[in-house]
């Protein structure tokens, strides 16, 4: 019986010390918070075994409608680097570094790379200036700008744990391979799609990086957020494009509600082409970055043959 | 009813045949004029002139869309064709398997127009290759 009462009593001490804890303590291993799905897949190919990866943002979240709890926020603090999208894709962003302080490197990798500017009809431009304004920020869209990611976390752990570095180079040298033979893949699937075919109708504007490396034409229903409504003018605008393009199939996206596509698919005739991801990744077929990718491309493909 | 037996079966026949004919008229099944799917946008297309080399003997096959427009056997002399592509431009899917298994080879492929060269490029591989070629009537894109 007094065994069993110290035991019980060592039992409740481990889970309260466990439970007090933040990540990483108790292991030598360096803390990644990240505020991206995508960011934490290459936070975990690029770190391997010494870097724990804790997503704040989790697959299948809306991350237009994400702002970090306190709970969060104690989270971020306790790690040493703490990745996020930018480009104005975390409003919050500003406000959290304020918040966190002194403590973790915040790593940027939309900063690094070359954004593509939306004009008032939402149509992609290359600029060479930057600012957060009328930008899109779904970078990752690009496999170029997942490369520049991918050299830039590998860099951030590289300073942050010096020890680790020829760990890293390997892992980020073997992950650009696959990422440049994912490239070529899904160059070689889009060529199915004789150009005339590539017409994005999506739920809303988030593939302008994906449309600007496969030579796709977006008419999106939504704006640059989720949280944007179409008004009943550009829905009559939209069935109108659709109609005149003869376009063949529209997009819904993995986290939101597909109400007004079914109303363009039964206005214009065009059928429900799948679902992608367009905002990170998701759960299951999605839950990597190539898989996201290949699911995209494999989609949209299919649908418009 | 009075009148003439012959007459009144005459009369008879004839009510039956005039109400036949719409009758069987609208229970005839008519072959359908086919259904013609026009093209969701109707293209203009060019000609271009392919000029497709090796640094091996290996089999060339070139895809537009999905319809392949060049299967031949490449050697040492270079294979030319014509072939028609929308004037917006095309992406030639271009593979190539070396006769000679796993060997290292390349294959070159240049487009040309009224004269002029639109696209030249080399693809690498090893037994085996595939790469996009992306033609644009007006100017070089790749």
């Amino acid at each position: 019986m007094k065994h069993l009462t110290l035991l019980a009593i060592f039992w409740a001490w481990g889970v309260c010390s466990a439970l007090a804890q933040g990540p990483g303590q108790g292991s030598d291993k360096l803390v990644v918070a990240s505020l991206s799905t995508v960011l934490s897949d290459f936070a975990r190919i690029v770190g391997g075994d010494r870097v724990e990866v804790v997503e704040i943002l989790k697959p299948g979240d809306d991350p237009h409608l994400f702002e970090p709890g306190p709970v969060d926020v104690k989270t971020i603090s306790q790690s040493q680097i703490v990745l996020a999208n930018g480009l104005g894709f975390e409003a919050y962003l500003e406000k959290l570094k304020a918040g966190v302080g002194q403590g973790p490197i915040f790593l940027v990798p939309g900063e690094a790379v070359r954004p593509l500017f939306l004009d008032n009809d939402h149509d992609h431009h290359d600029h060479d200036h930057s600012h957060a304004d009328g930008v899109d920020p779904h970078w990752w869209h690009s496999i170029s700008n997942a490369k520049i990611a991918v050299r830039e976390i590998r860099e951030a752990l590289i300073k942050v744990d010096p020890a680790g570095a020829p760990a890293y180079q390997n892992n980020a040298k073997a992950y650009l391979a696959a990422l440049d033979e994912l490239e070529k893949e899904c160059k070689l699937e889009v060529a199915r799609l004789p150009r005339s075919h590539r017409v994005l109708v999506t739920s809303h504007d988030a593939l302008g990086y994906f449309a600007n490396d496969y030579g796709f034409t977006i008419l999106p229903v939504q704006g640059i957020s989720t949280s944007d409504e179409p008004s009943s003018q550009k829905i009559k605008d939209l069935i109108g494009k659709i109609k005149s393009l003869g376009v063949k199939a529209i997009f819904a996206e993995n986290i939101e509600n597909p109400k007004v596509l079914e109303e363009l698919t039964r206005e214009t005739g065009a059928k429900i082409g799948g679902v992608l991801y367009a905002d990170g990744l998701g759960e299951g077929k999605a839950a990597t970055y190539a898989e996201m990718v290949r699911h995209n491309v494999k989609t949209i493909v299919g649908a418009l043959e | 009813m009075r009148g003439n037996p012959r007459l009144r079966l005459a009369l008879v026949a004839l009510g039956i045949g005039l109400l036949g004919v719409p009758v069987w008229r609208i229970t005839q099944t008519r072959e359908l004029p086919p259904v013609v799917k026009t093209p969701a946008v109707v293209e203009d297309l060019i000609q271009i002139d392919l000029m497709i080399e090796s640094s091996a003997p290996c089999r060339v096959e070139v895809m537009n869309a999905n319809s392949r427009i060049f299967s031949e056997e490449v050697e040492s002399a270079p294979a030319k064709t014509t072939v028609q592509i929308p004037n917006v431009g095309a992406d030639l899917v271009v593979r190539a398997t070396a006769n000679e298994p796993g060997q290292r080879f390349a294959v070159r492929v240049r487009a040309g127009h009224d004269g002029s060269d639109l696209v030249d490029a080399s693809f690498w591989g090893d037994g085996e290759l595939a790469g996009v070629l992306a033609v644009s009537a007006t100017k070089e894109v790749r």
